[in-house]
């Protein structure tokens, strides 16, 4: 236990050393990302004005494009998108929160933040997470420093253990630091900071109508503590991503480039796939349908996006990490290091 | 026992044998050099004891542990310095030195500060390792190495960019360190004079396989003794002792004889000369250099004196 850790610190040193300049970047970016929003917000109130202003505004729209155009027949086949239908979703989720005293996810700076942070910025952190895998060997073997890391008295399978678990604190960390200055962004423009346990509302189900039956209601702390957890399971699995492709890489930068693109291209592709061929089962399978896993805690409905169940969410990233992670862990122990 | 045991061991990378079924041993308190060519196989044999690369056949034991196999407990009794050492250029020297120590275990800052004395580094341990020379790179690997006070050294060309100043330095800790302290000291070189003057046991291998092995005494005086004559008729002479061993002039009009033969013929030599009245102004035996087993065993001449040390970086 004692070499495993000894390793863990080193790696942390490594990485903070190494790669503090790009952690701080995608800090400053996230602060900027969550002062936009802050400021965009309107003035402090009551979120009650706030929701009734906006279903007046909502009305009025529904009013002047008229009666709706009735069911689908076969001259006329169903509208992809149905503008009439969605409106009326979203008035009547509003005058439900009203009546039940739920404000919007992020009218509270708690869970405000962890909206922008979890689920705006989080592609930056899965980005983060990939890249600095995708370096953890390959960087070593670039500059030949794997000789003397594979000389130590450790076993390889405790190094990669050690890089991984390095990998995902200096992500955790920094999502957590994120979220923090979002927190501190939010609460300084708006107030509110002690406001922990209100509850808020989010969509069970995003794809169907925002029914009473749909909402499931949580304090602003859980909604946030929540985010974290579903987002820290998509960091493992892009962590373990990156480190599969650097057990086999010998240069850096060819690593970093294709376990970044892997995170980033595959998931809008899947989108599209998933549109295009009418939500296929197998596609719910696939790591790459799951890696914002804190997009289920959806407070506004989505129709037409593909959605995924918590359990389902929760087992392909698990099983995709654990796969990945032991495939790596197989291959590094087996390899012969010659350069 | 062996501190390192080295049983025919063999690495193919397709149809190529890089090592073919080398076996030897290393003693505590011995210096042996591993010598070849270029391509030979010492890297690659050096990195099957390390248990970076794995053998296709054999194993290699170090203080009894197989260093594939039970790698984490062969490499608590080995220090290394492979190739050019390599480390992270953010890292101080004595950054470098904790997270080795961190690894290892039971090591103090006191003994970090030691070894960074020792190798002459204590002045500029906690400036960044990118700033480094290559010498200095050189010396704090093997700083590295030394810092859980191993039984077994591994170093590859350990001299390899040091100046003068620290290629002798380097010899003495060496040397101190085998004599005194009972390092078993495993090195390849291609400085044939650098094995001549450290090495109590050497080996040469080529083309993955090892040609031979043995103390020094052993292997330049191995099936040949050499003989050189100067006589007052050289031609006569050269007829006389013909049917004896193979002779040839050499020198400046072939004023001196050698006389090559599987054993020492000098008593036969002496005797023949004596009956046949040709006086001998001087006899003397030419004791072979490794420079010449090792062209005899490789077709190639060996490196006999450093390279000049490559600029700082």
């Amino acid at each position: 236990m004692r070499p495993l850790l000894a390793a863990w610190i080193n790696e942390l040193e490594k990485l903070w050393r190494h790669r503090r300049l790009l952690i701080g970047a995608i800090t400053a970016i996230v602060m900027a990302m969550a002062a936009l929003s802050g400021l965009s917000r309107p003035a402090a109130g009551s979120w009650e004005d706030s929701e009734r202003a906006e279903i007046a505004h909502m009305q009025q729209a529904l009013a002047q494009a008229g009666s709706p155009p009735g069911p689908a027949t076969a001259a006329r086949p169903p509208a992809l998108f149905d503008l009439n239908a969605s409106l009326q979703q979203g008035l009547a989720l509003k005058q439900y929160r009203l009546e039940h005293q739920l404000a919007p996810v992020d009218w509270y700076p708690m869970s405000a933040a962890a909206k922008t942070v979890f689920q705006l910025a989080f592609p930056l952190y899965l980005i983060l997470a990939g890249w600095l895998a995708a370096e953890a060997l390959s960087q070593e073997r670039a500059e030949r420093t794997i000789t003397g890391l594979l000389s130590l008295p450790i076993s390889r399978t405790a190094i990669l253990v050690a890089k991984a678990a390095a990998v995902l604190t200096t992500t955790t960390a920094a999502l957590v630091l994120g979220w923090a200055l979002a927190y501190i962004i939010y609460g300084t423009a708006h107030g509110g900071w002690i406001t922990v346990t209100a509850d808020v509302a989010v969509l069970r189900d995003p794809t169907i109508a925002a029914a009473p039956s749909n909402l499931l209601t949580m304090p602003a702390w859980t909604y946030a503590l929540a985010s974290l957890a579903l987002s820290l399971l998509a960091l493992a699995a892009a962590d373990a991503l990156g480190l599969l492709v650097s057990t086999f890489a010998r240069s850096a930068g060819w690593s970093v480039g294709t376990s970044v693109a892997a995170l980033l291209l595959p998931p809008g592709a899947l989108v599209v796939l998933t549109l295009w061929l009418q939500s296929p089962a197998w596609t719910q399978y696939l790591i790459f349908a799951h890696l914002q896993p804190a997009n289920l805690l959806l407070d506004q409905a989505a129709p037409g996006v593909p959605h995924s169940s918590l359990f389902m969410t929760v087992a392909v990233l698990a099983a995709w990490t654990g796969l990945m992670f032991s495939a790596s862990a197989a291959a590094f122990r087996w390899k012969d290091e010659l350069s | 026992m062996a501190v390192l045991e080295v049983q025919g061991v063999t690495r193919r990378f397709g149809e190529r044998a890089a090592v073919a079924d080398i076996t030897f041993n290393v003693e505590p308190g011995e210096v042996y050099g591993f010598l070849g060519p270029n391509g030979a196989g010492k890297t690659t044999t050096i990195r099957i004891i390390l248990g970076l690369v794995r053998p296709s056949s054999g194993r290699v034991l170090v203080n009894g542990a197989d260093s594939t196999s039970q790698h984490v407990l062969a490499a608590r009794s080995m220090g290394a310095v492979v190739e050019t050492p390599a480390f992270y250029g953010y890292l101080t020297g004595r950054e470098t030195l904790r997270q080795a120590a961190r690894v290892r275990g039971n090591v103090t800052d006191d003994r970090i500060a030691f070894v960074l004395r020792l190798v002459g580094l204590a002045d500029r341990a906690d400036g960044p390792v990118r700033a480094y020379s290559l010498g200095m790179r050189q010396r704090l690997a093997l700083a590295v190495a030394l810092l859980a006070s191993p039984r077994l050294l591994v170093l590859d060309e350990p001299t390899n960019g040091l100046d003068p100043a620290g290629i002798h330095d380097m010899r003495q800790l060496l040397r101190r360190l085998a004599a005194d302290e009972g390092v078993a000291i495993f090195f390849s070189t291609h400085l044939l004079s650098e094995a001549e003057e450290l090495c109590s046991r050497v080996a040469v291998v080529h083309q993955g396989r090892l040609m031979v092995e043995g103390s020094l005494a052993e292997l330049t005086q191995r099936d040949r003794h050499e003989l050189e004559l100067s006589v007052s008729d050289p031609g006569r002479a050269a007829a006389v002792l013909a049917p004896l061993a193979s002779v040839r002039g050499v020198g400046a009009q072939s004023a001196w004889l050698r006389i090559e033969s599987p054993r020492d013929l000098s008593q036969d030599v002496i005797r023949r000369l004596m009956v046949a009245d040709i006086a001998i102004n001087e006899i003397r035996r030419r004791r072979r250099r490794l420079e010449d087993v090792f062209l005899e065993l490789t077709g190639q001449p060996g490196s006999q004196a450093p390279v000049s040390a490559p600029p700082a970086r």
